[in-house]
């Protein structure tokens, strides 16, 4: 009896250590054969589910395509994992990557960066939809004072400028507005910091800022009534996931009360906010895709390196001007249907 | 190879985390939820520790006494305020929440520059005992807390514990304060959830308000795959041993699911896979004694 | 000495359920005497046992043990006192722990207990020796589980435990009811000599005549809430099941007849 229960136990231990080993043999093997012709091996780690953070991935894979790296023509090959917010899966999910020798990470969202930064120092990771290294704490400071992101890190960041850019166009828009409302996550490190940005912007225009934060998406369409009733001009959407993923609960209520939504999100604008200046993440994981690409092609790390995201459109829509009675604004792009 | 050791090393920082389910569920037979709030407390008052320059072996020890005391919370909102159990432990998972925002200042606190307990490791040069280390460092801890409580549940006080989730009623006419022992028994469940907390915080690199969310789905697998393992070996009370079961319930538990990474489950099965995983482990006794009865 | 002054109880003061468990009750038990009391159902008879064990804050009266005042003291605070076995035979011992273990904690009812393993090589060669007391065979099982004993051997334990630090008064709760004929008879028979042995002041519970007639030196009828009946000595030992009987129907019309309210 106790002979049998040791081997189900070994047999339990070996079943799982083996499966962790096994597919390692495929991609090292086709690297080995001919290192030129190998097709090389993308790790795609993403934090969450989420449509919204989805289109970053959708414009990281076009990009590849576009760069000669097509999964269907077998000219690469994508391992996509997701941690749908499981803190030890998305540990996990780096251990994976790292123990299949991937070519390069991508890692969608911060969360995603930061556990890939941990793991490996040599594997190139290419971060999107995440704040620049110094905001997530990533950097060291050398001797001289410089603040450094860790060597292997690439891909596209944004700093908190948007909100900048996006809030002064609050004042061109609408010179007579006094009270903007706004919403917030209270545990999005990004829905925080850029909350104290869009404070100091407020303050600077003169603008006074009527707040309410949220904590799941359950509470988003209350606070949203709230402020609503809260006199205020406008509705400044933050692009948050919560945010994204009850975008239309605000919408209607303030649609309900006229009231004009600005954001720093294209997608949001499709989805009915009046106009937006920022980045959109299809663009920014497609920027982050072409750099991705470029490094595949020359294997040099040093043609990419970490950037800023370069596209920021200004768009507004057209439907939701009709409805609110305000003229399409100068200078902005009305939304096309085709993406 | 890294991804076999990554699951044992993070099966062995999580195991305090199936011990201290395993004091309230098997030992006071109390549904404690504040696992979700005392498992981040663990990690977000280390990440706060540490970043301010504390050294590790402060920082940790610091990080259960806070676990404690949220325990303690929830055994004395559910003995002296009569409040049932399971909303206890809601109510002060809830209100961790906020603390733990308060903590750190900030939702997510990345650890990648910062001295931890694994920094002496990140030296070392080769790859595989620079993987290995921090599997011998947690397994010293996990070893040295069982022994610890082994001994712990043999004194006098610890028999009074447990027969306070053993038989009320017979406890009581023995003497013993059973709210205060209550209060302690959930008290020591979190400080070890804490220590699960504050030791992942440091593995994975970071603390974040969302790491304890759910946690208590993969604690009470570890105690239930625990159990049936203990089972097997017909060791059904002895409680060193199923302490090391539920050990082993959590290393088992991730090598799933690094098994089901590897084989390219599609990301959406995980949490169904995982499920089945754990049910089946459940009905593996009971299939055994089906097996059984029909042989003889 | 137990002394018990006017103690009462009621239930649902004030409402169409009012229910005086215990009406003024007043006793004095002397130390060594073994009290039975015989009741019907509601007569208040398990109602004052558990008031001596302090299950309940009564709504007035006095309780003292040995000269200590234990009324505004909680059940678990008492336990010192009073060593105490259950109708329900699995009440007194906990099933996932050792007999052993068992023992250990009932030997420290009512002090403190230490971070410190008292169960160790000697304690358990003293326990065996109390356990080879109940001539069971229990003593070579320590380290069972009490869970898996039958309802007879965990009520002799449970008995076994109540002596193992004396107790000012042993409060035996109708402990014999749930068990089977053979078990109820052992545990009986236990009971007798354990009292002798250790001299224990005793107040045992009991429905059953034969019970009450056979056992004890003292006999106590209870009837709705108050002592009706108070036989010792020669009275008690004179005493049969049938007597007994008669004792109750009268009492029962009496009361009918409305001489009390």
């Amino acid at each position: 009896m106790t002979v049998t229960r040791i081997f189900s136990i070994l047999a339990l231990a070996l079943l799982t250590s083996l499966a962790g080993c096994t597919k390692e043999k495929t991609p090292s093997d086709t690297k080995n054969t001919t290192g030129a012709t190998a097709v090389p091996v993308v790790g795609f780690i993403q934090a969450i589910e989420d449509a919204t953070i989805d289109e970053a991935r959708k414009g990281f894979y076009d990009a590849l395509k576009e760069g000669g790296f097509d999964e269907s023509a077998n000219t690469v090959k994508i391992i996509y994992r997701n941690a749908q917010g499981d803190s030890p899966t998305l540990d996990q999910i780096a251990d994976y990557m790292v123990a299949q020798k991937v070519d390069l990470i991508a890692a969608n969202t911060t969360l995603a960066m930061i556990t890939a930064a941990h793991k490996t120092s040599t594997i190139p990771i290419f971060m999107m939809v995440a704040p620049s290294p110094g905001i997530a704490k990533l950097t060291t400071t050398d001797s001289a004072g410089n603040e450094i992101a860790p060597p292997n890190l690439y891909g596209v960041y944004e700093t908190l400028a948007y909100i900048d850019t996006s809030v002064a166009m609050i004042r061109t828009l609408f010179p007579n507005a006094k009270r903007v409302g706004t919403l917030y996550n209270s545990s999005e490190p990004n829905s925080v910091n850029s909350m104290e940005r869009l404070r100091a912007m407020c303050k600077s225009l003169g603008l006074e800022l009527v707040e309410e934060s949220v904590t799941s998406s359950n509470e988003t369409q209350q606070a949203a009534q709230a402020l609503a009733g809260k006199g205020i001009d406008l509705f400044f959407a933050l692009p948050d996931n919560i945010i994204f993923s009850s975008f239309e609960t605000v919408y209607k209520t303030m649609a309900d009360k006229k009231l004009p939504i600005i954001t720093s999100e294209a997608g949001l604008v499709k989805r009915g906010a009046f106009a937006a200046y920022g980045a959109d993440f299809y663009q920014w994981g497609h920027q982050a895709g072409a750099n991705a690409a470029q490094y595949l092609k020359s294997r040099d790390p040093k043609s990419t390196r970490l950037e800023i995201v370069a596209v920021r459109k200004k768009t507004f829509n057209p439907e939701t001007a009709k409805a609110l009675g305000l003229n399409p604004p100068a200078g902005f792009e009305p939304l096309t249907s085709a993406k | 190879m890294e991804l076999l050791f990554g699951a044992i090393a993070l099966g062995l920082a999580y195991a305090f985390l199936g011990m201290g389910i395993f004091i309230t569920m098997r030992i006071f037979n109390f549904p404690d939820i504040t696992a979700d709030g005392s498992l981040t407390l663990g990690g977000s008052l280390t990440a706060a520790l540490l970043t301010a320059g504390v050294s590790p072996w402060l920082a940790v020890p610091a990080s259960m006494i806070a676990g404690f005391l949220a325990g303690s919370a929830t055994g004395a909102i559910y003995t002296k305020l009569k409040v049932n159990g399971l909303l206890s432990g809601i109510l002060v998972m809830t209100a961790l929440y906020s603390v733990n925002l308060r903590i750190m200042g900030r939702s997510n606190t990345p650890l990648i520059s910062v001295r931890t307990v694994l920094s002496p490791f990140a030296d070392i040069a080769d790859p595989t005992l620079r993987l290995l280390a921090p599997i011998l460092l947690f397994l010293l801890l996990v070893a040295a807390f069982i022994l610890f409580l082994r001994w712990l549940f043999r004194t006098d006080f610890g028999l009074a514990m447990r027969a306070t989730g053993d038989n009320e009623v017979m406890i009581a006419a023995q003497g013993v304060a059973t709210d205060r022992m209550k209060i302690i028994g959930i008290g020591c469940s979190n400080a070890l959830i804490a220590l699960s907390g504050s030791l992942v915080a440091q593995y994975q690199g970071f603390a974040d308000i969302g790491m304890g969310i759910g946690i208590i789905v993969f604690g009470l697998a570890s105690v239930i795959i625990g159990d049936t393992l203990a089972g097997l070996f017909g060791e059904r009370f002895r409680i060193g041993i199923r302490l090391i079961c539920v050990a082993t319930g959590s290393i088992l538990f991730r090598g799933l699911v690094a098994a089901t990474l590897s084989i390219g489950l599609n990301p959406t099965d995980l949490k169904i896979v995982t499920a089945i995983f754990v049910l089946l482990t459940i009905m593996l006794p009971q299939a055994r004694a089906a097996i059984r009865g029909r042989v003889r | 000495m137990i002394l018990i002054e006017k103690l009462t109880r009621v239930f649902g003061r004030g409402t169409p359920n009012e229910v005086r468990a215990l009406r003024e009750v007043s006793l004095g038990i002397d130390a060594g005497e073994f009290v039975v009391v015989i009741g019907t159902n509601g007569s208040g008879k398990s109602t004052l046992l558990n008031g001596i064990a302090g299950g309940f804050q009564p709504d007035s009266g006095r309780i003292s043990l040995n000269g200590i005042d234990v009324t505004r003291m909680t059940g678990h605070q008492r336990a010192r006192h009073i060593g105490r076995v259950f109708q329900n035979p699995f009440s007194g011992t906990a099933p996932t722990m050792t007999i052993a273990e068992n023992l250990r904690l009932a030997s420290l009812r009512g002090i403190p207990k230490r971070l410190s393993i008292g169960l160790d090589n000697r304690e358990m060669a003293r326990l065996r020796e109390r356990t080879a007391e109940l001539g069971m065979g229990l003593e070579n099982r320590l380290e069972t589980p009490i869970g898996l004993l039958s309802g007879g051997q965990r009520q002799a334990l449970t008995l076994l435990m109540a002596t193992l630090r004396q107790p000012d008064i042993l409060l035996l709760d109708e402990h014999t009811a749930a068990l089977d004929p053979r078990s109820a008879e052992q545990v009986m028979l236990l009971t007798e000599r354990m009292v002798r042995e250790h001299r224990l002041t005793t107040l045992m519970v009991t429905h059953d005549m034969q019970e009450a007639v056979g056992h004890g030196s003292r006999l106590l009828m209870m009837h709705e809430g108050t002592v009706e009946l108070d036989l010792s000595g020669d009275e008690k030992k004179r005493l049969t099941p049938a007597i007994l009987m008669e004792t109750f129907a009268e009492l029962r019309t009496m009361r009918s007849n409305g001489d009390r309210t």
